[in-house]
Formats: C-alpha cells, sequence, structure tokens
C-alpha cells in the first residue's frame, strides 16, 4: 500500500458515500486512519465554482479558518502582497491546524470560503492575482 | 547548543516537575501552564515532559548554534525567527545562526502570560531527583538552580529517531478546553480542611465572587483580592504539609493560591484546593484580571485530568498521521 495523497482522495471519496464512521488501514509502510468529522458534510465544489487555475485549493479535509485561533486579526485581507509560502489561511482537524501556504507571489483578490466551513480535498479556498519577480506591486 | 542574548526576567528551566519528592520537602516546580509544555513537546515529536524554557516577561532573545526545531506555545507571543514572523504552537524550524526573538503577546482570543519555548530533543540539563525543572529555592536543578541570564548556553537533547517534524500547529487547549463562570475564567476547585469553619457568607463570597489576581502573584503563590473571607472563630493550626493548588486563608482574609514553587508546609486555614487538572489555568491568568472558583467533586477532579491526557493523547496521534502523510507526499 502506498500511501499517496490522490489515495486517501479517493478513499475518503468512498468513505464519504457510505455509513462508516471510520476506516483504519495499516501495512509495512504505515498506517492511515480516515474518520467522519462531526457536522455537516464537506462542501463540495459545485460545477460553478470549479478551481480556476491559479486558485488556492484545499489539500485535506478540514474546518477552514481564516486567521489563527488565538488571532484577532486573519492572516491575509483582500488586496494582500503575498510572497510564495505565506500562510494564507490553515484547516483544522479536530486539534490539529495545518497551513493553507501561498503557492506563488501574489495579491490577494479573493477568499473563497466562509470561515468555519468544511472543505473537502480540492475545494478552492482563495484566489491570487499572480505577481512575478520584478513587477510592482 | 542555545544562546541566551536577553533573558527577560525568571526565564527558567522548566519541565512537568518533581512529583514525589515533597516527603523530602522539596516542592513541585515544572511549568506552570504543562498543557502548553506538553502541546509544544509533542509538536516536536518530543516525550511530554522534555525540558523548555518559561517565558513569563518579554522579550526574550537567543541565538541558535545548531539547526533545531522549536515551537513556542502558552500565551500568544509574537514570534520572530531573523525578523520573519511565525506562529504560536506550530512547528518551526531554525537554522545555525538564526536568531529568535519572543516579544510580548500580541491582541488575542486567549488572555494568557507565559510563553513556553519547546526544542526538538528537549533541553539536555542534568536531571536532579527525576526532573530538569529548576527548584530555586533549593537552588538546583535548570540551569544551575537559578533564572536564565545573558550568555547562558544549553544543550539540546538528541532529536527522537523518526520524530521529524510536521508542518503543523495545535489548537490551543484553553480554545478547545474552555471553562468559565458567568464570562470570567474559571478552575474547578475542592473545599479543604477547613473549608466548613469559615463563615456561610465567606463560603458563599468564594465560590461566588470573581477574585483578581494581584501583582504579588508569582511561580510560589498568586495572591488574590476579593471580599473579606472570615473564620467562624480564629484558628491557629500547626504547620503542615500543602501541594500545589491549595488555597490559603492567612489573618486579612484574602486567599493565596499556592503555585508550582510554593512550600511543601504550611500553616495558615485551607479554605479550598485548585484541582490538578485545572491549575495551568490559573498559571496562565495574567496580573489584574479576575478568576471564579468551581467548586468540583474528587471524581470530577479526575476525570478532568483524564480529559486533558485524553486531549493531549488525540493531538499527539493526529501529528503522527501527518507526518505519515507528509512523508507519503
Amino acid at each position: 500500500m502506498t500511501l499517496d495523497a490522490a489515495l486517501v482522495a479517493t478513499l475518503s471519496r468512498w468513505l464519504d458515500a457510505t455509513d462508516i464512521d471510520r476506516l483504519e488501514l495499516s501495512g509495512p509502510e504505515g498506517a492511515l486512519t480516515l474518520a467522519r468529522t462531526p457536522g455537516p458534510a464537506p462542501q463540495a465544489a459545485a460545477p460553478g465554482d470549479a478551481a480556476r487555475s491559479g486558485d488556492v485549493v484545499s489539500t485535506s479535509l478540514g474546518v477552514f479558518l481564516e486567521r489563527h485561533p488565538l488571532a484577532v486579526r486573519p492572516f491575509v485581507e483582500i488586496g494582500d502582497a503575498v510572497a510564495q509560502g505565506d500562510m494564507l489561511g490553515c484547516l483544522r482537524v479536530g486539534a490539529l491546524l495545518t497551513p493553507v501556504p501561498a503557492p506563488a507571489a501574489g495579491i490577494v483578490t479573493h477568499r473563497l470560503q466562509a470561515p468555519g466551513t468544511l472543505v473537502g480535498y480540492g475545494t478552492p479556498l482563495f484566489r491570487l492575482h499572480p505577481l512575478h519577480p520584478g513587477e510592482p506591486a | 547548543m542555545i544562546e541566551i542574548l536577553t533573558p527577560g526576567a525568571l526565564a527558567t528551566v522548566q519541565d512537568l516537575g518533581r512529583p514525589g519528592a515533597l516527603g523530602w520537602g522539596v516542592g513541585l516546580s515544572g511549568a506552570m501552564d504543562d498543557m502548553a509544555l506538553a502541546a509544544g513537546n509533542i509538536l516536536l515529536g518530543n516525550a511530554e515532559g522534555a525540558a523548555a524554557i518559561e517565558i513569563p516577561v518579554f522579550p526574550f532573545r537567543l541565538r541558535f548554534e545548531s539547526a533545531a526545531g522549536f515551537a513556542v506555545t502558552g500565551a500568544n507571543a509574537t514570534i520572530a525567527l531573523n525578523g520573519r514572523r511565525l506562529l504560536p504552537w506550530w512547528a518551526s524550524r531554525a537554522a545555525a545562526g538564526d536568531l529568535l526573538e519572543i516579544a510580548p503577546p500580541e491582541p488575542a482570543t486567549w488572555r494568557a502570560s507565559r510563553a513556553y519555548l519547546c526544542l526538538a530533543g528537549g533541553l539536555a540539563v542534568a536531571s536532579v531527583l527525576g526532573s530538569r525543572s529548576t527548584q530555586l529555592r533549593g537552588a538546583f536543578g535548570g540551569h544551575e538552580g537559578r533564572a536564565l541570564r545573558e550568555g547562558d548556553r544549553l544543550p539540546l537533547g538528541t532529536q527522537a529517531a523518526g520524530a521529524a517534524r510536521a508542518d503543523a500547529g495545535l489548537l490551543p487547549p484553553a480554545l478547545a478546553l474552555p471553562l468559565e463562570a458567568d464570562g470570567t475564567p474559571a478552575v474547578r476547585a475542592l473545599p479543604a480542611a477547613e473549608h466548613d469553619r469559615f463563615t456561610a457568607a465567606s463560603r458563599e463570597a468564594f465560590w461566588n465572587q470573581p477574585w483578581k489576581v494581584t501583582p504579588q502573584s508569582d511561580r510560589y503563590g498568586f495572591r488574590l483580592a476579593g471580599p473579606t473571607l472570615e473564620p467562624l472563630a480564629p484558628m491557629e493550626l500547626r504547620s503542615h504539609g500543602i501541594v500545589p493548588g491549595v488555597v490559603q486563608v492567612p489573618h486579612g482574609g484574602q486567599p493565596i493560591v499556592q503555585m508550582r514553587d510554593a512550600q511543601p508546609s504550611g500553616g495558615y486555614p485551607k479554605i479550598a484546593t485548585v484541582i490538578a487538572a485545572d491549575l495551568w489555568r490559573l498559571g496562565q491568568a495574567p496580573i489584574g484580571s479576575r478568576i471564579r472558583f468551581l467548586r468540583t467533586s474528587w471524581d470530577a477532579a479526575v476525570e478532568a485530568l483524564d480529559g486533558n491526557r485524553a486531549w493531549l493523547a488525540e493531538a499527539r496521534r493526529l501529528l503522527d498521521l501527518r507526518r505519515l502523510q507528509e512523508d507519503a507526499a
């Protein structure tokens, strides 16, 4: 068994279509646990909101947060210039927070999900207007 | 190795304390917010009780002499590595020569006063009586038994095999396990031996009024201000064993909560004991803030401790899964 992101995404989709709350797989390369998060089902990206190229999409399942839970201000505001790797948001699964980094330098033009939304794999989260090195912000 | 450049004041090496040493007259010590210390260690793949630095006064600056993983937990400090801002409660990595600055906490959804700098592998200071915590009164443990000073150099332990960091953070337990009474941060407590020897009005006030954390509050004890607590009759007690969490009422009627560096004995009447599972909440209460006491039962106190352990175990499980995902990616 190879635990790649595509396999996890496929298993998550299969699991989503069943009543199974928890799946545990183990093999020589490691163990995988998929558990259903209580609450509304993750929002599948509707055809109309299909990710455009350049959109920052979710790479995991979780609750989308626009600010660190301790912070009173969001990571980024619309109109902010960000560098590659800057944190745009994070995803929460239970106590765990994982980053949503900017894939490239750009200006944040849209936040595509409301804070607190449960998102799935591939859900578009932010839209960036690309900035190339040397281009004035 | 790390070198302390700006120690603030009263920054000390702490772990989860020195339980079992009270019989020798040696106090508990350990992190005032043990949940923050354990969570920071979990973020780095360390054992929960690896030694870290407790920082009560800011700014605190240090230089990494070698590459190391680290996490700053506790209060929502302003953290910068070579000037680049980092998140609190997040696993980060420094290269040899990097400068880390931990500046005063920013406005936050949780008001807290102490930050913890946890390091991959933990601080490799000597263990004394089973703990690396600083015992200030006895001047042993930690780094030379004292608060850190400019120029101190502290060795790092070896990182456990397979404990590669994940690019991930943890939700602070104060937000995951909030506890309030009428909007005021609260701690649960049990009635102590002399509880029923205070007037009914005093007992009522103790459990139902907010208490202000006065500036005379530190690692030894928190002096609180509020309604005067009066005994039914004057009490003269012989000195007896006490533990962190005990709420004493000296003459004057203003309570003192014994904290991590409390003496192991005392003679004042005791109205209550803050449960071990909630002592971290009080340990983070800023001077000038208000707290409430919530009366609880022995069973609920034990259950709360189990709840804290379960939360930490779940955090570790989720981080292990995340590392597995990152390794597979």
